[in-house]
């Protein structure tokens, strides 16, 4: 590609980058280390750490990462080696199933778990049917346990990314290796200790840092939950006092530090890959068919998961379809009568809107960006690209919680963003941009791959026939990473329907409310708030259901390569 | 100038710290079949690259006729490649391959579908157009690559390894046919290789490339009879090279300038200089270069180029026969037989002797 394109797509991508993404950082750090003459002080980072209720919810945020990260790998581990190893009944369709949390957002989930595991809900009430609990003194599952609701809730959503990043990871190895161990004798268990588990590493890193950044910085679950005692919670509870006091943004300056380090170190320490650049496996993999005992056992293990998964799906599709769920097994008589409350509801029909406006406008900033950016990475020779290659998985280390707050901040009055967020008195642009930073690793590496798998003679040919760079990319590149960025999009698109820090912070008016923040409303109305809620989480289940299975048959096997950074 | 399709002048390529090409020259006849030979790393890829504009050099110039089109883009140099790979776009069908080049040139209606299969004609693939490229073998695709380089009449054609992927019979066959492909069109071709029987057998001038640089060019008789150095000697064919001081100029003239040399333990070889620039004087150190198939067993008596020696292992070939000879100096020489009689066995003394005319003298300095 020509050096002064290549040149000129940094140079755009910098510059937007920067504006919209580190200097939003950059000014959550400065509130949080300039006091107000504007010196450097560490005195209200310091203060966090003298305060005890901070300091526990800064701790209880970071347990939060830590176990639900491990909770995470002790479901996703096992789910990817059997898939990796074995051939079962059913395999397809199961493994498939599995990923089926990823199209809840996990808030909405814990609304659904509520009502089954509340202290009035579904599961007391089956206890105390069979006498096994006293209908007066009914246990708080969740009231005693909220830390671990919240870890649970988490894994059970979190889970399917760690598991795709594993069996990519795992898929990506040459067979030829541990057949080569294999020949020299090494034993299964040695074979999968020395050489399988080593080399597939750096896949289990990159998502496990994926997973703990989620939950060290998850907003949505603490708030259903009503565990206060968490930093994200204290800082939502904190915007509205922003003006006076700078704590809020050292706490987040506190959780950008620690992501940045988690992600920086699971990249570089953790994840190098000692494969380096080797080729793609030329031989095909066997799985082992197992005896048809052993089999039906691990299906029924993928079942179980499964049944365990959509508990909170359930949950909601229960609760969106019932009139009343309250101290019973099951709802006492079912109705189709939120569904169309729901729409007749005009900040849920209005939610739905804004949601498909937000998520498509991103999508779209995402697609063009992302194919261009990949393009430069991969096929330009230009000093940097690297560096930009790094950079684009910079919004994945930074929580939403972060930058959605550098955003509020700026898009205060007399701040560099106010125009922007009030344009069309409605901060449409500002989501619309919010939801694409984030996003756009997705993209990005849906992109790369994409090229990096299409022989770059393919495109010398076209030039070689006579093709302008600009024809040899219109017509040889971009059809043959189509599916690609496709699937990328539409991975960009679920999750920017499923946004949960940027919506809730920045859209402030009712009518420019995201289907998320909708739902978060809703929850807090009285009368059927949460069945009309549970009604608009079916729909956009439903909805990134189709989405998210779209993607999956676009990129084939491939799908954990979207995932693996 | 006006018969020379393509100069390449001064041409130098760095990777990091690596040279792929240094300060290359080279001078291209139209209506040539060039090869351009050499093993892996040698630069030859490059260069063709650099003709094709797919490769910006470092310093030099690419001249097509007495254009330079060193900063020219590739799509604006008409110089149509098929690559080793093949590059068939999997996206399209065969047609849709072959049609590219004319669409992007502008051509339309019928003039685009006539000239489209007339090109899959030229190559016997008639009737393919509407397959997809994941249906044909590997030899169809590899003329399917050929067809979609000839549709857009190129000023010259580049082949890059067109057949390292495709099994020994049909290499063969592909070879010959792109010779009778690109002799019909009338095209300057630029054909690189590593398979020097390929190289051999169908071009009309090779240039044979080691270490960035061109060490010869010539006829394939050129550089087969007359290696101008070791590279060249060893890269093309299997040789023997024997050392020695010379002790004689036997001839001095424009044609040929032969001398004869002596060995360490007083054997005589004789041979000319092939390297016209160069002529070693009584004294020198110099080494002879003898294929194994110049020998002959027979002890009739000339002393020059004679030597003797003891079978060590004898190699069936079919129609060869190869040995592996212990000479009486201590050193091993390959000696082959075309089509033996009666073969020699392990053990056997055998007196060897090569015609003056297959001895080629070379410098000594050539290991750089």
């Amino acid at each position: 590609m020509k050096k002064i394109t290549a040149i000129l797509i940094v140079a755009v991508v910098s510059l937007l980058f920067g504006l919209f993404f580190l200097y939003p950082v950059a000014e959550v750090l400065k509130v949080a280390f300039l006091n107000e003459s504007g010196e450097f002080t560490l005195d209200y980072f310091l203060g966090i750490f003298n305060d005890p209720i901070y300091l526990e919810g800064l701790w209880n945020a970071f347990k939060l990462g830590v176990v639900s990260t491990v909770v995470t790998f002790a479901i996703a581990f096992p789910l990817a080696l059997g898939t990796h190893l074995w051939k079962f009944p059913l395999k397809k369709v199961l493994t498939i199933l599995i990923l089926a949390p990823l199209v809840l957002p996990p808030f909405v989930g814990a609304v659904g778990v509520k009502h089954i595991f509340g202290v009035e809900g579904a599961f007391n009430s089956l206890l105390i049917d069979f006498g096994l609990m006293s209908s007066t003194s009914p246990y708080d599952w969740l009231g005693e346990g909220r830390f671990w609701g919240v870890v649970i809730m988490l894994a059970l959503h979190l889970y399917p990314i760690l598991y795709m990043n594993i069996v990519s990871a795992l898929s990506h190895l040459d067979p030829a290796m541990e057949q080569a161990a294999q020949n020299l004798g090494a034993s299964p268990w040695s074979r999968f200790r020395k050489i399988t588990l080593p080399l597939c590493m750096p896949g289990v890193f990159a998502g496990a840092s994926i997973v703990f950044i989620w939950s060290f910085t998850e907003l949505g679950v603490p708030l259903v939950f009503d565990y206060s005692r968490v930093a994200p919670v204290q800082i939502f509870d904190g915007l509205k006092s922003l003006d006076s006091d700078p704590t809020p943004y050292a706490i987040v300056a506190v959780m950008l530090v620690v992501s940045v380090i988690v992600f920086l170190f699971s990249k570089l320490v953790l994840g190098r890959s000692p494969l380096g650049s080797s080729a793609r496996p030329k031989m095909k993999r066997e799985e082992r068919t197992l005896p048809p005992v052993l089999g039906w056992l691990v299906s029924l293990g993928f079942m179980l998961m499964f049944l365990v998964a959509s508990i909170p799906h359930l949950g909601v599709l229960f609760l969106s379809v019932s009139t009343d769920w309250y101290g019973t097994v099951f709802p006492e008589s079912l109705t189709g009568a939120h569904y169309g409350e729901g729409l007749g509801h005009p900040m849920v029909t209005g939610s739905i809107r804004n949601s498909l406006l937000y998520a498509s406008g991103a999508t779209l900033i995402d697609v063009i960006l992302g194919c261009a950016i990949a393009y430069v990475i991969v096929r330009s020779t230009i000093w940097g690209r690297n560096l930009l290659d790094a950079l684009m998985m910079l919004p994945l280390a930074v929580p939403g919680l972060v930058l959605a707050f550098g955003y509020f901040a700026l898009s205060q009055e007399n701040q560099l963003f106010y125009g922007l967020a009030n344009v069309f008195e409605s901060p449409v642009l500002l989501l619309i941009i919010a939801y694409a930073v984030r996003r756009l690793p997705y993209v990005v590496r849906a992109a790369v791959a994409g090229l990096e798998q299409s022989d770059v003679v393919l495109e010398e040919a076209a030039l070689s026939m006579g093709a302008p760079p600009r024809r040899a990319f219109q017509r040889i590149a971009l059809p043959l990473i189509g599916a690609n960025v496709i699937a990328g999009a539409i991975l960009a698109f679920a999750f920017a329907m499923l946004e949960v820090s940027d919506s809730l912070i920045l859209a402030q008016q009712a009518e420019h409310y995201p289907v998320t923040k909708a739902i978060y409303a809703l929850l807090s109305t009285l009368g059927s708030g949460h069945e009309i809620a549970s009604a608009l989480g079916v729909w956009a289940m439903v909805f990134l259901g189709i989405a998210i299975a779209g993607a999956f048959i676009l990129v084939g096997k491939r799908g954990g390569s979207l995932f693996r950074l | 100038m006006s018969n020379l399709a393509i100069r390449v002048e001064h041409v130098s390529r760095y990777f990091k710290d690596t040279v792929a090409l240094d300060d290359v020259s080279l001078s291209i006849g139209k209506g040539d079949l060039f090869f351009l030979l050499g093993a892996s790393g040698c630069g030859k890829t490059t260069l063709l690259r650099s003709i094709a504009g797919l490769e910006a050099p470092d310093s030099g110039k690419v001249f097509f006729g007495n254009r330079d089109v060193t900063s020219v883009p590739t799509h604006k140099r008409e110089a149509a490649m098929v690559f080793q790979s093949y590059a068939l776009w999997p996206h399209m069908s065969v047609g849709e391959n072959v049609s590219f080049g004319l669409e992007e040139r502008g051509v339309v209606g019928d003039e685009l579908v006539d000239r489209t299969l007339e090109a899959l004609k030229g190559v016997y693939l008639e009737g393919y157009e509407d397959r997809r490229i994941d249906q044909l073998s590997g030899g169809q695709q590899q003329r399917v690559a050929l067809a979609r380089a000839l549709v857009v009449r190129p000023k010259c054609l580049l082949l890059d390894e067109p057949l390292s992927n495709l099994d020994t019979q049909l290499r063969l066959e592909m070879r010959l046919e792109i010779r009778r492909i690109v002799k019909e069109y009338g095209l300057t071709a630029v054909y690189v290789t590593h398979d020097q029987e390929e190289a051999l057998s169908v071009a009309d001038k090779i240039a044979v490339m080691a270490e960035g640089r061109v060490q010869q060019v010539g006829t394939p008789e050129e550089v087969y009879r007359k290696p101008l150095n070791k590279h060249v000697a060893q890269f093309i064919g299997a040789t023997n090279f024997l050392h020695g001081k010379v002790e004689w100029i036997v001839r001095d003239d424009d044609e040929d300038y032969v001398v004869r040399i002596r060995s360490e333990v007083g054997e005589l070889y004789q041979g000319s200089v092939s390297d016209k620039s160069w002529k070693p004087t009584i004294g020198d150190e110099v080494q002879a270069s003898i294929r194994p198939e110049a020998f002959r067993f027979d002890d009739s008596g000339d002393v020059i180029n004679q030597m003797f020696g003891e079978i060590e292992e004898k190699v069936y070939q079919g129609p060869t026969v190869q040995y592996l000879v212990r000479r009486d100096s201590g050193d091993y020489i390959h000696v082959s037989e075309m089509n033996p009689s009666f073969t020699k066995e392990p053990g056997d003394r055998v007196t060897m002797i090569a015609r003056k005319e297959d001895v080629a003298v070379l410098k000594m300095s050539d290991d750089k």
